[in-house]
């Protein structure tokens, strides 16, 4: 039976074998001679020039095929084929889409966890006065600010940065009332701004509008008297919303309580009957610095913070350790008032550092520096939460306001990384935890990612290429379609369409501009590839504008290029280098190649120009400010998916990549921008292409990764470029080879290395790692939710690593493109 | 004379090799990879790489040098032409295995292709599992299972079509 079936099985597939069609009818001679496809390095499959066939009359292959067979029984005859490579030591490698990994401003201590610095510092106003002691955000939208010394409280509009007195020591209300006291604590109770003063009467503004205009009365609190001098703060607590009616709850030292009185019906009134002791024991209050009610009690006292629960203290509750020293919290904001939810924003003055972490179960979410230089947390006395003022500012990310010496200042803190509307894993996990590849292996979910990755938003489409951190902390992504460009948004984990392109890319760059604007050159016309007509390589260049999510043409490329790489240059241009163009190659250039290696071009130096099909050597510089290319030096070497990096004093590091359209590169060159020249720099220890080189912290370069097209391998190896020697050197070699991964520098100075492809083993890969600069060592740092390869990585502000898309592939199989999308946290 | 006929016959044997072996690489790689118009192309590049090594020393095997190789561009192709999250690029050229065998076709196409790899290794060119492990560069283990699910799923359409 089972030998029925063999034979059966042998007969059929035989009969099947027989049936292919196995001399070409049609073929250019471009493919034929060894340009095709694979011949060319890495990623572009559809480039091939096989796809031209169609439009060739019948009979061309054939006398493809016989070229092909003369010039190789020529070269046999001629004393043999060698294996006439430009040296092994002569290549290089690698290459990737733009964008696969940012850097941060600053390189934070590294005992801090999911350190970012803030942004777009600014001086909202500055105060005569340098006693600002407190703020508070206004149901008005308006910024309430305490100045001591002038013992008045303004109001500055935040987006002119014009300040109103609208409560003065020593006047009375126009409504007529009591002199109003100094000023000493603020806090905002429904519609109202509450102001106590030094005598104890505590007054409410109400905002008529949104220009400063608004009334003061005295809140009625018949025995505000008996709090004695040494209130330490006051919150409030929403039982109406309707009517804007709030409960008042107030830190008194002189009763070891928090005193809370309800509102009565006429909500101005606070009668002391109504009054009750809110902590179920009572405690010493008088190192308490600030309280924040969503309906449980956050107390922010001798430097800690406590929860409590129906006047009990929830000792299950507690901010996660940010790392470095112990802190001391004095002030405590929220980015979202509802019970448990959104996140604490809390200042830690030993460490000068805003630290956010989940309501719900304090796990920290990240935490904030400033860049040296700019305006700094130090001495921060007063601090509000604004997600989103309209008209602030364009971006959706929290912005901290805060209240230092003389000024009201405000920086974007970067991504809200807890979703306020809708809880996700994101919300849940701990991302402090699982630092060590220990724990994270252990830590497998069910879906095979491991706790420091999450999954995020989809994607609007499976188109995706290239990613670009915009300065707003969006990030965004372009593909092979005109309308594929997204962008994610950290705030909310979600994409959504963005501009169209005026012509869908493969193989382009995108570059972000010192503006922030986006600059995407070159690459293949996608829809020509896809009806299979054409593969020449786009000059054209687009640029995106992210305030206004609209596309604009600028100038072109001198020649097309695609799989080139784009460089952000100190001085704001961006320097272009090699990439492929086939309409550079042909049966001329191949037959010149297959001529040199069979010897009977002559000994000596192959004629490079000749023998890079496709793989250009030249260079360009975009600047921005004319919108003009130009071009500038050659390289010694044509390249394509070379890797291309700013070192820290301006020169351009490029190195590896494809040549002759066969051979894997090793060698290396120094672009240096003053004398818009190349120059030789030492080689790789290997060749290398699809690698992925990452400035350091250090300024050293690390490449890791890649593919050697010469033993047909995924590469495991790592290696360090040292700029004061030129040298490269090996380092620590990843736990899995990989072609094509994304690798990505942290915050704290480590690299995070994802996915990729292992030829002949897994195929795409899920496992990532981690390059620790210190040691030179790589260690496993979990698992991705699916397996990717050519995918995206980018460095969000607060920290974490935006995974996308990206194919998964099983070895020889066709794989599958991927619009999902993941988080990962350090 | 006797040195002389052994470099001459060394010498034209790629040109040999070529007519003698790429038709049936090309059968090989059509079958792997369901398009024959692109196994041809593989097996153009297959003959460029033996180019650049020819001639092969004496005790080199050049058919499993030939399959080695072919397979594993096979693999690349296959991959570097979906990474991209293109799909078809063009109609795959399979009219030829419609004619013949449709269902036959559509069965060894829904394997995977590394399994269609192994089928063909060791069914029409006798290679042991060991050999088929050695040409992909899995564990032998992998291909035996590959294998017994490639038979699996090939023998209902085989038997149904006996009856």
């Amino acid at each position: 039976m089972s030998d029925d079936f063999d034979l059966r099985l042998r007969r059929e597939l035989r009969a099947l074998a027989d049936a292919v069609p196995t001399s070409s009818t049609v073929r250019p001679v471009a493919t034929v001679v060894g340009y095709s496809a694979d011949s060319y390095g890495g990623p572009e499959p559809l480039l091939s020039p096989v796809r031209v066939h169609h439009r060739l009359p019948i009979g061309f292959g054939a006398a493809a095929v016989a070229l092909f067979i003369v010039l190789v029984a020529a070269a046999a005859l001629s004393g043999g084929l060698r294996g006439g490579r430009p040296g092994a030591s002569d290549g290089a490698s690698a290459g990737t889409s733009a964008g696969q990994s940012a850097s941060a401003a600053t390189s934070p201590r590294a005992d801090m966890g999911l350190v970012a610095p803030v942004f777009q510092e600014e001086v909202v106003l500055s105060f005569g006065s340098d006693d600002l002691t407190s703020v508070v955000l206004g149901p008005d939208g308006g910024a309430y600010v305490l100045d001591d010394t002038a013992g008045t409280v303004y109001r500055v509009d935040l987006q002119t940065g014009t300040r109103l007195a609208v409560f003065v020591a020593g006047t009375a209300p126009i409504s007529g009332g009591p002199i109003i006291g100094k000023p000493r604590l603020l806090a905002i109770g429904g519609s109202d701004v509450l102001i106590l003063d030094d005598s104890n009467s505590l007054w409410r503004w109400r905002p008529k509008d949104n220009a400063g205009r608004g009334s003061l009365a005295q809140v009625k609190i018949p025995d505000s008297k008996s709090w004695g001098n040494g209130v330490r703060a006051i919150g409030t607590f929403v039982t109406n919303p309707l009517v804007g009616q709030y409960n008042i709850y107030v830190v008194v030292p002189n009763v070891n309580q928090i005193l809370k009185y309800p509102s009565a019906a006429d909500r101005n009134s606070y009668p002391t009957e109504g009054r009750s002791n809110y902590l179920a024991d009572s405690r010493d209050v008088s190192r308490v610095d600030d309280l924040n009610i969503d309906g449980d009690v956050y107390l922010v006292d001798g430097g800690k913070i406590e929860k409590f629960a129906l006047g009990q203290a929830d000792k299950g509750w507690s901010p996660a350790d940010p790392g470095a020293r112990a802190p001391y919290y004095t002030r405590l904001a929220a980015d979202n008032s509802a019970l448990g939810q959104g996140a604490f924003y809390a200042f830690d003055k030993t460490e000068t550092r805003i630290v956010a972490f989940s309501k719900q179960d304090g796990a920290l979410v990240a935490q904030f520096v400033t860049p040296a230089g700019a305006p700094s947390f130090s001495g921060l006395t007063g601090m509000f939460i604004a997600a989103g003022i309209a008209g602030a500012s364009p971006m959706q990310y929290p912005m901290l306001y805060w209240t230092a010496g003389g000024n009201l200042l405000s920086a974007h803190l970067g991504a809200n990384t807890v979703p306020t509307a809708e809880p996700s894993p994101t919300a849940t996990t701990g991302p402090a935890a699982s630092q060590t590849a220990a724990s994270t292996a252990t830590a497998e979910s069910s879906s095979g990612a491991t706790r420091n990755f999450t999954p995020t938003g989809t994607m609007t489409s499976t188109d995706n290429g290239a990613a670009t951190p915009l300065l707003d902390g969006r990030v965004l992504i372009i593909g092979p379609s005109p309308t594929s460009p997204q962008l994610y948004d950290p705030a909310r984990g979600k994409f959504s369409a963005t501009g169209a392109m005026a012509v869908g890319r493969i193989g382009e760059t995108a570059t972000r501009l010192q503006d922030g604007r986006v600059l995407i050159a070159g690459g293949f016309d996608a829809a020509s590839l896809m009806t299979a007509t054409d593969g020449a390589s786009l000059t054209s260049a687009e640029l995106y504008d992210p305030a206004t999510g609209v596309f604009s043409q600028t100038g072109s490329m001198t020649r097309g290029r695609s799989y080139h790489t784009a460089t952000l240059l100190d001085d704001g241009r961006v320097l272009i280098v090699g990439g492929y163009d086939p309409s550079m190659g042909g049966a001329t250039v191949s037959a010149a190649l297959m001529a040199y290696h069979s010897g009977s071009a002559g000994a000596g130096t192959p004629p490079r120009t000749m023998l890079a099909p496709g793989n250009l050597a030249s260079a360009e510089l975009y600047d921005p400010v004319t919108g003009t290319f130009s071009q500038t030096g050659s390289m010694a070497t044509g390249r394509s998916n070379e890797t291309a990096t700013l070192l820290t004093d301006g020169r351009v590091l490029v190195a590896g990549g494809l040549t002759d359209g066969t051979l894997s590169l090793a060698s290396a060159e120094l672009y240096d921008p003053h004398t818009g020249k190349f120059s030789q720099t030492g080689a790789m220890t290997t060749v290398r292409e699809m690698g992925v080189a990452t400035l350091l912290s250090d300024g050293r370069v690390l490449i890791v990764g890649g593919f050697d097209r010469q033993t047909n391998l995924s590469i495991g190896s790592a290696e360090l470029f040292d700029p004061r020697t030129g040298k490269f050197s090996k380092t620590g070699a990843m736990t899995e080879p990989r072609e094509n991964p994304t690798a990505t520098r942290l915050l704290d100075g480590r690299v995070l290395v994802t996915g990729g492809y292992a030829q002949n083993q897994a195929g795409s890969l899920a496992s990532a790692e981690l390059f620790d600069p210190t040691t030179g060592a790589f260690a496993a740092a979990g698992s991705m939710s699916t397996s990717r390869e050519n995918h995206t990585a980018t460095l969000l502000p607060d920290g974490r690593v935006l995974i996308a898309g990206g194919v998964n592939s099983p070895p020889m199989s066709d794989g599958v493109a991927l619009a999902s999308a993941e988080l990962y946290a350090p | 004379m006797e040195l002389v006929a052994a470099l001459r016959p060394m010498s034209v044997s790629l040109d040999e090799a070529f007519r003698e072996h790429q038709p049936w690489l090309v059968q090989r790689l059509a079958l792997v990879v369901g398009d024959a118009e692109e196994a041809r192309d593989l097996a153009q590049q297959t003959f460029v790489r033996a180019a650049e090594r020819w001639p092969f020393p004496p005790e080199q095997n050049v058919p499993r040098w030939l399959a080695v190789v072919g397979l594993r561009l096979a693999l690349n192709e296959r991959r570097r032409r979906r990474r991209w999250g293109f799909l078809a690029v063009r109609d795959t050229d399979a009219t030829w295995a419609l004619k013949t065998n449709p269902d036959l076709w559509h069965a060894l196409m829904s394997l995977d292709p590394r399994a269609r790899a192994a089928l063909v290794l060791t069914v029409l060119d006798g290679y042991t599992q060991d050999e088929v492990a050695g040409v992909l560069g899995v564990a032998r283990g992998t291909v035996a299972s590959w294998l017994s699910r490639s038979r699996d799923r090939l023998r209902p359409i085989l038997e149904e079509r006996v009856r």
